[in-house]
């Protein structure tokens, strides 16, 4: 599903030039549940970035689907976030003037011939997998941290992507909250066949992966799969 | 409509900095409105006040006295013979023959306390006829009007009080005879008007055209027709049944040209004010829009990272901008409508200022508002496009970002 091919990422400050990734290979397939490690500084978001299509590389290839990421231009890279990535984040990135319902519906907005009672269709059932129902006129104020993080999980998954990027994503829970979470992702996962990639720096976390891609110094160190 | 209802929500998200800058807005569009209806009201009534005491709606001058109109000359003249021509040409029409002139006016002792002298316009007037175009005749303050014979003179009441005159009392004029011959007289003043004219009020002064022609050998001749019409394509009616030689016919704007281009000037300035004014709202709205971006960076980041396109991102300010422009607009056309119906009713009294100073307009105390409904719409989808437009730029630097380096700010 996704090849990585001695990417490296150079961040140009102006000041200085940052080597976050100096040449990252990897093979990822279809419904894996997958952990990026390392300590803060190794790369990890940097290549959730690129895989994700968020950030372009430097030198070396990432294949997503047969399609060479970096051949895309801007439009295309905005399709391919659109119809077949799904985002996760740390700080959840949810509109606060929005409700659960709406904040997940966002993500279905730009899905064309779409109609209003389809949106709501499919936003209501990915809450109710979620265990958001009841909560879905909540705004996010009104929700705990993990609720709001449930919220961002249904907003990434309600568009049926093939794959979801987490960076962090219990980075800013409590530890019970962010094994319910994690619980949540695994069972998401092998429902939808969908492939998960996120990263961390818990061990509790990297316990839950069924693969673990260890990083330092924007080099793979390790590649143990479970 | 989900992009549209959270744009408006977002409004309400900064409730106080949004309210700030929609009462900016708020604040632009009242003055315009109430303003531009001053402006508009005083335009309207300042032509008025023209028409109805200094040009009617037209004016038939001799031959090359058009040119040199503002300096009275007095050696151009509609003769007595081409006169009745002309008076058959007019007839059907509302028109008043007049002699012009400039003078000196001279107060002694034995009727001012202080004697003096003071620079002043004749207008040598048919009685009768006169009342049919302009209306001084009917704004007497004091005494009465003219009738044909009369001796006497009727004055401006700001001239009056300024000399400290009261109608019986007697004025030595001096001026020029046609040929140029110097003639003096004494005259009684017979009457003062008032009227909403300045100019009329402060230097005019009317006496009978027979007694003008006696005093100055005018032989019959005048130095203008002017003709009340009712409407403008009486003009080219008018124009096309005079005779070949009294073919100098001007409008009454062409007449009063450098009173209206000193109007339009002064409601040009104002104009620039105002614009300064939404500069400044402009300016708001931008900055409010770009504190909203950067505290918003997180959401922007999301948004691109879900597929939305830049364009996307940007309507949603686009929507919010318009968004507080409309709350703004609003308020402000509300507030001027409020304000500029109580200025229409009731008005502003500037007369004092205006006894003392010629400020362009016609116009000798209250300045009232109308109604300028194009302008009222020009302002309003005004503010709206200013608003819309500037919130366009402050997004346009983050979303040029990688949506990665969005999301790491």
């Amino acid at each position: 599903m996704i090849t990585v091919e001695s990417v490296r990422k150079v961040y140009d400050t102006g000041l200085q030039k940052v080597d976050a990734l100096r040449g990252v290979s990897l093979e990822i397939t279809r419904g894996e549940f997958m952990a990026l490690a390392g300590p803060s500084g190794s790369g990890k978001t940097t290549l959730l970035n690129l895989i994700g299509c968020l950030d372009s590389l430097t030198s070396g290839e990432i294949t997503f689907d047969g399609k060479r990421l970096s051949a895309l231009d801007s439009k295309q890279r905005n399709l391919t976030r659109q119809g077949k990535i799904g985002f996760i984040f740390q700080s959840y990135n949810l509109i606060p003037v929005l409700t659960a319902r709406e904040n997940v519906a966002l993500a279905l907005q730009l899905q064309k011939n779409l109609a209003d009672a389809e949106i709501d269709k499919r936003v209501m059932h990915i809450l109710k997998e979620v265990g958001l129902e009841g909560m879905e006129n909540r705004r996010p104020m009104e929700l705990s941290g993990g609720q709001q993080q449930r919220v961002s999980i249904a907003r990434a998954l309600v568009k049926e992507p093939p794959l979801v990027i987490a960076d962090e994503p219990t980075a800013n829970l409590d530890s019970k909250t962010g094994e319910d979470i994690l619980r949540l992702m695994e069972g998401l996962n092998k429902s939808h066949n969908t492939t998960f990639i996120f990263s961390t720096h818990d061990q509790m976390v990297m316990n839950y992966a069924h693969r673990v891609v260890r990083l330092h110094d924007g080099l793979v160190t390790s590649d143990e799969r479970r | 409509m989900l992009n549209i209802r959270m744009a408006f929500r977002n409004i309400f998200r900064y409730k106080k900095r949004s309210l700030i800058t929609a009462f900016a807005i708020a604040v632009g569009v009242m003055f315009t409105i109430a303003i531009d209806g001053l402006l508009a009201g005083s335009e309207q009534e300042s032509s008025r006040n023209i028409r109805d005491f200094e040009t009617g709606e037209a004016k038939i001058y001799p031959e090359g006295y058009f040119t040199d109109r503002l300096f009275l000359p007095f050696s151009f003249f509609l003769e007595k013979e081409d006169r009745a021509k002309i008076e058959q040409s007019l007839a059907g029409y509302k028109a008043a023959p007049r002699v012009e002139l400039s003078a000196e006016l001279y107060f002694n002792e034995d009727y001012f306390a202080v004697p003096g002298s003071t620079s002043a316009k004749i207008s040598c007037v048919d009685p009768v006829r006169d009342g049919t175009v302009f209306k001084t005749a009917y704004k007497i303050d004091e005494g009465r009007w003219l009738k044909s014979g009369d001796e006497g003179i009727v004055i401006g009441s700001w001239l009056a009080a300024d000399i400290g005159a009261k109608t019986g009392y007697v004025l030595s004029v001096e001026c020029k005879g046609r040929g140029g011959f110097y003639q003096t007289f004494d005259a009684e003043i017979i009457g003062i008007v008032t009227t909403e004219d300045p100019y009329v009020n402060r230097a005019s002064v009317f006496m009978d055209l027979s007694r003008a022609d006696d005093l100055l050998q005018l032989g019959g001749a005048v130095t203008e027709y002017t003709v009340r019409l009712d409407k403008t394509p009486a003009l080219k009616e008018l124009k096309a049944a005079m005779p070949s030689y009294a073919k100098n016919i001007y409008s009454w704007e062409q007449v009063a040209a450098d009173l209206i281009k000193l109007t339009k000037t002064k409601s040009g300035m104002s104009k620039l004010y105002l614009m300064f004014m939404f500069i400044i709202a402009a300016v708001g709205i931008s900055n409010t829009m770009l504190m909203a971006v950067m505290e918003r960076k997180n959401e922007i980041g999301m948004m691109r990272a879900l597929g939305y396109s830049s364009f996307r991102i940007r309507l949603l300010f686009l929507i919010e901008g318009f968004g507080i422009g409309l709350l703004g607009a609003s308020a402000g056309l509300a507030a001027g409508c409020v304000i500029n119906f109580f200025m229409s009713v009731y008005g502003i009294d500037f007369s004092s200022l205006l006894r003392n100073m010629d400020a362009g307009y016609r116009i000798t105390g209250i300045m009232r508002s109308s109604w300028n409904w194009e302008g009222i719409g020009a302002t309003v989808i005004g503010s709206l496009a200013i608003s819309t437009f500037v919130a366009w730029f402050p997004s346009g630097k983050i979303l040029k970002s990688e949506v990665a380096e969005i999301l790491r700010k």
